[in-house]
């Protein structure tokens, strides 16, 4: 039996509600401090250091500044050119797996031999460490002696090696990269959401003589519809704060092509070239941080906005 | 049964709690010791001696900590420290700890929590973050006529040197030089290395039009970070061709990256898909020496402390390479090619034990004889022109002369940026990532240049109109003589 938390109204309701609910209160808490020390403080720390210029521990005193850092975020270039590049990123990541886990979920969710081996093999890239699989990927994919270009070669596809982390590729292949490591985890979410279908609605359609296209279109999507605006709101979310195979592919380039705005912000606080005479600066990496998350933050409203506007027109 | 089970888990619990404590060795845990250092193991009986300046009152020891990160020469290190501490007679144990990983971000926790060790190996992050902070201990206190008249020739104003206060003495050091495949150049007939950027550019184009056919190119950087790529490089060419540092011009106190011009024109070509090694803009140092070795790249430009070792053990290599002076536009040098100096330790000002600290750094980071050994086993390249004297250097130095610190490299001061680093904001990109853009894009390097420019001499402005940046200007300055 589970017990009602009732909504305060008063103190003495409120008091009220604490003491009947002393049981429900002890086990949320353990899970609400470490909320607040590893997800409200942080923010809330950097929210601070957004109206301060801060070069980290030993660097002196943080100075304030007021609003200078959010102007020089507005000022600087290189910044929007990452929010560009986060957007193409995450635009073409969510395009090609959403549907692609879709898809082999369909094919996987069915009764049949070696398919949870199969399930399982797809779901091994996001059990790995994202930086392990950045690297792996460099190596498959560098222009001298990367695999896919031998292969490629080796097949007569192709006759002189393709740059695939140049100037012009590299985003691509960041993009593939990203796929590849996302599929198996959505593809799970969809093959849990396809198991709630009830199996009378399915039968039904076939006896009323609904083949696999009309079956998949009018009852298998429909259905699927609350979990699908789940992960797309998942997928938008991990989409605009990856970063860690960027990091290690690419490190954002060449030439900032690859740079997308959760790794500029990152690198202020933890400059990621060796040797790099760039120093921490704590105060400008909030603000970008800071106005990334805003931005992250304005798409999935948008985003939820719309879904609840076509929830209620359909 | 269930009372059986219950004696079986008490006496379980017995064996693992006696196990504990009846372990013969305890691993040291001050000093925050996790972190990736390799942390000394001591006996039992030391265990009460846990603080890293801590007297030791029973044995009247006083306990010296050293932090290093660098691994390759512990070998030597640890045999020194260890005759060291059998031998001194000033009652001081050192002991000596390896950081591998985080070692900066290691140091700042240590000073933050009042805990960081008496001596830490230098590193130029470490070092100009707490230079102004009072963290490390002026050694000109401590040093004899015979210690200055040793050292003097590296020390430095604007480098160790500060209002008169003397914080490291580098004992070896590092520079640039174009690392080139003799038997590439032989191939394409070319006879000797190039001595101008211009002739460097027609023979790496020579090369891979020659040889591209075979997979063997002219010239590659690591461009997939342009500070990488740039520092080992570039940096050294401003210093010849253009008596620059980081932009940086001493007589002026003004940034005037425009003088850049003909050296990012050359790199630009040298990038160009008519020779550049394909992939650059996303080779790391590592993979651009393994092509090296195999013999794909005909030359390059890199650290002389780093890669005879690297073709000696991690990747062994077939084909001959030899080592020249970095090109410089017209072959016209104009000032000293400046080298990083290495091999420096810090101490820490705020020690119990400083002057423990200055008998045993003096003992055994600034002996003679140790310092000797230091350079005649190749660990790194010697500075010091008494150790130089007495050693017979590696025959790797023999037969390259071009690796070793010469009479045409000299120590740079300090630029603002480099002294001031954390309170020197640049708005915008740095200076090697617009350099890495002007050499792979299309921006137009002039005005890219003239841009860089004024972006640093605004930071510089800001930063000295609020009093956080001290200006740098040396009247007379000589960038043929830098440190003088």
């Amino acid at each position: 039996m589970h017990k009602k938390i009732t909504p305060p109204v008063s103190s003495e309701k409120l008091k009220r509600s604490i003491k009947e609910n002393v049981k429900s209160y002890s086990l949320l808490l353990p899970n609400l401090i470490l909320f607040i020390a590893f997800s409200i403080y942080p923010c809330i720390w950097t929210l601070k250091y957004v109206f301060y210029r801060y070069g980290g521990i030993g660097t002196g005193e943080p100075k304030f500044v007021g609003m200078d850092n959010i102007m020089r975020v507005f000022r600087d270039e290189v910044y929007w050119k990452t929010v560009k590049n986060t957007f193409v990123y995450a635009g073409a990541k969510i395009l090609f797996v959403i549907p692609l886990a879709f898809l082999l979920a369909l094919f996987l969710n069915k009764k049949r031999r070696g398919n949870g081996l199969l399930q399982s093999v797809i779901f091994v890239p996001t059990i790995m460490s994202s930086a392990v699989m950045g690297l792996v990927f460099y190596l498959l994919f560098n222009v001298y002696n990367g695999q896919i270009n031998n292969y490629l070669m080796d097949w007569n596809i192709i006759k002189q090696p393709i740059n695939w982390l140049g100037t012009d590729n590299a985003m691509k292949t960041v993009i593939i990269t990203a796929v590849w490591g996302g599929i198996g985890n959505y593809m799970v979410y969809f093959i849990a959401g396809l198991q709630r279908i009830s199996e009378e609605a399915l039968e039904s359609a076939k006896i009323d003589g609904a083949n696999g296209m009309q079956t998949l279109w009018y009852i298998t999507i429909p259905m699927l519809g609350p979990i699908l605006k789940i992960i797309l709101m998942l997928s938008i979310t991990a989409a605009f704060n990856d970063m860690s195979n960027v990091m290690v592919l690419t490190e954002g380039g060449p030439n900032y092509s690859t740079m997308v705005m959760s790794l500029y912000g990152y690198q202020f606080f933890f400059p990621i070239s060796a040797g790099s005479i760039v120093t921490s600066q704590y105060g400008y990496g909030a603000a970008v941080s800071t106005v990334s998350a805003a931005i992250a933050g304005a798409v999935t409203i948008i985003y939820l906005f719309v879904s609840k506007k076509l929830d209620e027109v359909y | 049964m269930v009372f059986t089970k219950k004696y079986i888990a008490i006496l379980l619990v017995m064996v693992m709690v006696l196990s504990l404590n009846g372990c013969s060795t305890k691993k040291e845990q001050t000093n925050g010791g996790s972190n990736g250092a390799n942390v000394t193991e001591l006996p039992e009986e030391d265990e009460k001696n846990t603080s890293n300046t801590e007297t030791e009152t029973n044995t009247e020891k006083t306990k010296i900590v050293v932090w290093s990160k660098n691994r390759h020469d512990a070998d030597l290190i640890n045999k020194k420290v260890e005759e060291y501490n059998a031998s001194n007679t000033d009652n001081i144990v050192v002991e000596y700890q390896i950081y591998t990983e985080n070692y900066e971000q290691a140091i700042d926790m240590a000073f933050q929590s009042g805990e960081a060790p008496d001596i830490i190996a230098h590193t130029p992050p470490a070092f100009l973050k707490y230079l102004n902070s009072g963290k490390w201990a002026d050694l000109s206190q401590f040093m004899d006529d015979d210690f200055k008249k040793t050292f003097s020739s590296v020390i430095v104003p604007g480098m160790n040197e500060f209002d008169g206060k003397v914080y490291f003495i580098p004992t070896s050091g590092t520079t640039g030089r174009l690392f080139y495949n003799k038997n590439i150049f032989e191939k394409a007939g070319i006879t000797n290395p190039p001595t101008t950027l211009e002739e460097m550019v027609e023979d790496a184009r020579l090369i891979t039009e020659k040889l591209s056919g075979e997979g063997i190119y002219g010239f590659a950087a690591p461009l997939k970070s342009p500070t990488s790529a740039f520092a080992r490089a570039l940096s050294f060419q401003a210093h010849r061709g253009l008596g620059l540092s980081l932009g940086y011009d001493f007589s002026t106190g003004q940034y005037d990256f425009a003088k850049y011009a003909p050296i990012i024109k050359a790199w630009k070509e040298l990038m160009s898909a008519d020779i550049a090694f394909p992939g650059c803009e996303s080779l790391d140092i590592d993979p651009l020496r393994t092509q090296f070795a195999a013999g794909k790249i005909g030359m390059y430009i890199s650290y002389t402390h780093a890669e005879p070792g690297v073709y000696a053990n991690q990747f062994p290599m077939t084909d001959a390479w030899g080592v020249a002076q970095i090109p410089v536009s017209d072959g016209n040098v104009v000032g000293a090619q400046g080298y990083t100096p290495s091999g420096s330790y810090l101490l820490n000002a705020d020690s119990k034990n400083l002057d423990a600290s200055w008998k045993a750094y003096k003992a055994i980071f600034a002996d003679i004889d140790f310092l000797t050994d230091y350079y005649e086993s190749g660990l790194g390249i010697s500075i010091v022109a008494d150790v130089i004297e007495q050693s017979q250097p590696a025959q790797v130095y023999i037969d390259n002369p071009a690796l070793l610190i010469g009479s045409t490299d000299s120590i740079w001061p300090l630029t603002p940026q480099e002294k001031n680093s954390s309170n020197f904001i640049v708005e915008g990109t740095d200076m090697y990532t617009t350099f890495s853009a002007l050499v792979l894009g299309d921006v137009d390097i002039d005005k890219g240049l003239q841009d860089l420019s004024d972006r640093y001499n605004a930071a510089l402005k800001a930063g000295i109109k609020e009093g956080t940046i001290t200006e740098i200007k040396i009247n007379g300055f000589d960038p043929k003589n830098p440190s003088k």
